[in-house]
């Protein structure tokens, strides 16, 4: 054991190797100090991490001055900045960044000591307060009036027109679950979240184009597979694609004002 | 963008689930900025296509193009070159094949059969000799001319002269032409398309002008007398002998027989049997038959360059032949007789 865990250290010149890459010394961590926060860290992981901020967060989650210094000047600008982009209001971006700036600064259980290093500072930085900004988003919509609450009680109770057809929904679900994650999520963020091209680009790191092309193959591929599904089934290759070409909630037909009318008629 | 009919939205929207559990904000940041491995993207990924909570982040953190150095990627790529790399290459194949040279030719040949030499000690000499290997650098002099070993087959020994030499001051050369190799001659030493030089032709001999006026009357006579009697030599449909034109003629001298290849100017003797006058002559391509004084019968597959005598049993002399391709009938003062074997056998009428 005390062999491993010795393994497990970086050596005298490794340490030093690191402690240059990381520029600690702008920050004005020592060697010493810096050995002493990564003794028990992988020569291997560290090599792995973006290392400047990996340090600069483990530094400032262990109350270094100078790396606070560092911190502030450097990110807490952009903090505040982050925030009004992401909730689109001065007001609400500055106490969503005033909160995490709270959870940072806590000499106990900072945040930052969360921070592996595996994307940058300033990107984590920003996902805290995307996952905060979501998560008070979702506690909001929690939070609805009772009458609202009502309808829309009433509305899930609709029957749905689907479960009779068993054997199209359990054909769609095989043909859902054959599709890679990343196809399954451009159809979710496509068709449920209503994204747009260029933010599933942007979220995905490709062209906009591409993800067009992309949802044109896999919508024609899904289509293909719910037929052949119902086929086996015993659908005839003409009725299955009659019931994918029609959909009953596509005629747009509202079946309450329709009944209402006919009533007072 | 093709419809996506609203059950099938439905049943994506079934599958989407309020997961307890959520990937840390290391991974997501990671997955924004396109630094995530592979392995470690695709659980991510089946996590973010159920959790619109995630995507919802996801679709906050999402850097721009402009501004994110790791998702942005190269203006320049090798690969993208690759239509232009295809491109060019056919161009480069195009230009190379448009341009190749074509083959040179040195010179064109004119293919003439020189009959045989009366001088010469062999029954059918061929009219060029070869003695030994010869090589297209090595020179010749113009009093050893090439000559070339018997055959039994080959029908022809052609020297072909060029008819347009390299240099006006070089001696003619000796083209074995690929039709001649084709009738497999002995190509031990002389390969096809190898220049061979020979001697150039002899020049005239002066002649006085007696000679030359008896000459000519001896020419106009033999001429009228036996211009009736005159063949030209064709060759037969499918034959693969060179094409050449060749007129046999009885009695330009008395009894002999003559050949000529330029339509009379130039005549040759074929020395077939000296001892024997020749009175009769029919020629059906190269197929040739001679009669003479005493029966004598004389035939020629070859056109006239290997001649056999045929056995008749008569002794009467032969005046006239008449041949079809297969049946022989001479023409004798006792009669006439016929061959339909090729001459093995005859019989009279």
């Amino acid at each position: 054991m005390l062999t491993s865990s010795v393994a497990n250290q970086p050596s005298e010149r490794e340490c030093a190797r690191l402690y240059s890459e990381s520029e600690a010394a702008s920050f004005s961590l020592s060697l010493e100090e810096f050995a002493n926060l990564f003794k028990d860290t992988q020569p291997d992981r560290l090599r792995s991490v973006r290392l400047k901020d990996f340090v600069l967060a483990r530094a400032c989650a262990h109350g270094h001055t100078g790396a606070w210094e560092f911190f502030i000047t450097h990110y807490r600008e952009k903090l505040y900045l982050a925030a009004i982009a992401i909730t689109h209001d001065e007001v609400r971006g500055g106490e969503l960044a005033d909160s995490l700036w709270a959870d940072l600064y806590s000499a106990r259980t900072s945040k930052l000591n969360s921070f592996l290093g595996r994307g940058s500072l300033e990107g984590w930085l920003k996902t805290i307060l995307a996952q905060e900004f979501v998560n008070r988003i979702r506690k909001e919509r929690k939070l609805v009036p009772f009458d609202d609450a009502l309808e829309t009680l009433a509305q899930s109770e609709e029957p749905d027109p689907l479960l009779d057809q068993r054997a199209l929904a359990s054909a769609t679900d095989f043909a859902l679950a054959a599709l890679s994650a990343e196809d399954r999520f451009l159809l979710a963020a496509y068709y449920l979240d209503e994204r747009t091209l260029s933010e599933i680009g942007r979220m995905l790191g490709t062209h906009e184009s591409t993800i067009s092309r992309r949802l044109d193959k896999i919508t024609n591929v899904l289509r293909r597979q719910i037929i052949a599904g119902l086929c086996k089934t015993g659908v005839p290759k003409r009725a299955a694609e009659e019931m994918l070409d029609i959909d009953v909630r596509d005629l747009a037909i509202n079946v309450r004002e329709k009944l209402a009318q006919e009533r007072r008629a | 963008m093709e419809p996506f009919p609203k059950f099938l939205a439905s049943r994506l929207a079934r599958q989407q689930q309020t997961a307890e559990a959520h990937p840390d904000a290391d991974a997501l940041t990671a997955f924004a900025e396109n630094r995530l491995k592979p392995n470690e993207r695709k659980p991510l990924l089946a996590h973010l296509a159920i959790c619109a909570d995630c995507r919802e982040v996801l679709s906050l953190i999402a850097p721009d193009f402009a501004t994110a150095p790791t998702t942005a990627r190269p203006s320049f790529q090798w690969w993208n070159l690759r239509w232009a790399a295809a491109l060019a290459a056919a161009c480069l194949i195009a230009v190379v094949v448009i341009h190749r040279p074509e083959p040179v030719y040195e010179a064109r040949v004119d293919v003439k059969v020189q009959r045989p030499n009366a001088t010469a000690p062999e029954p059918m000499p061929t009219p060029v000799q070869r003695t030994g290997p010869v090589q297209p650098t090595s020179p010749v002099q113009p009093t050893s001319p090439v000559v070339l070993p018997k055959r039994k087959k080959f029908v022809a020994s052609p020297v072909i002269v060029a008819a347009k030499p390299v240099a006006p001051s070089a001696q003619p050369v000796v083209l074995v032409p690929p039709d001649v190799a084709n009738v497999q001659p002995p190509t031990d030493r002389i390969q096809t398309g190898q220049l061979i030089p020979v001697a150039p032709p002899p020049p005239p001999k002066p002649q006085s002008n007696s000679a030359a006026l008896q000459a000519l009357a001896d020419n106009q006579q033999y001429s009228a007398a036996f211009r009736a009697r005159t063949v030209r030599a064709l060759p037969r449909l499918g034959s693969n002998l060179p094409v050449r034109q060749t007129e046999w003629k009885i009695g330009e001298a008395p009894g002999t027989l003559t050949s000529s290849e330029d339509g009379g100017s130039t005549l040759k003797t074929a020395h077939v049997d000296d001892r024997t006058n020749l009175y009769a002559l029919s020629v059906s391509g190269f197929d040739i038959w001679a009669g003479g004084e005493n029966g004598a019968l004389f035939h020629s597959t070859d056109n006239g360059l290997h001649w056999s005598q045929v056995t008749v049993p008569v002794t009467d002399a032969i005046t006239a032949i008449h041949t079809n391709g297969t049946i022989i009938r001479l023409t004798i003062k006792s009669g006439d007789w016929w061959s339909s074997d090729g001459g093995r056998t005859w019989a009279t009428k």
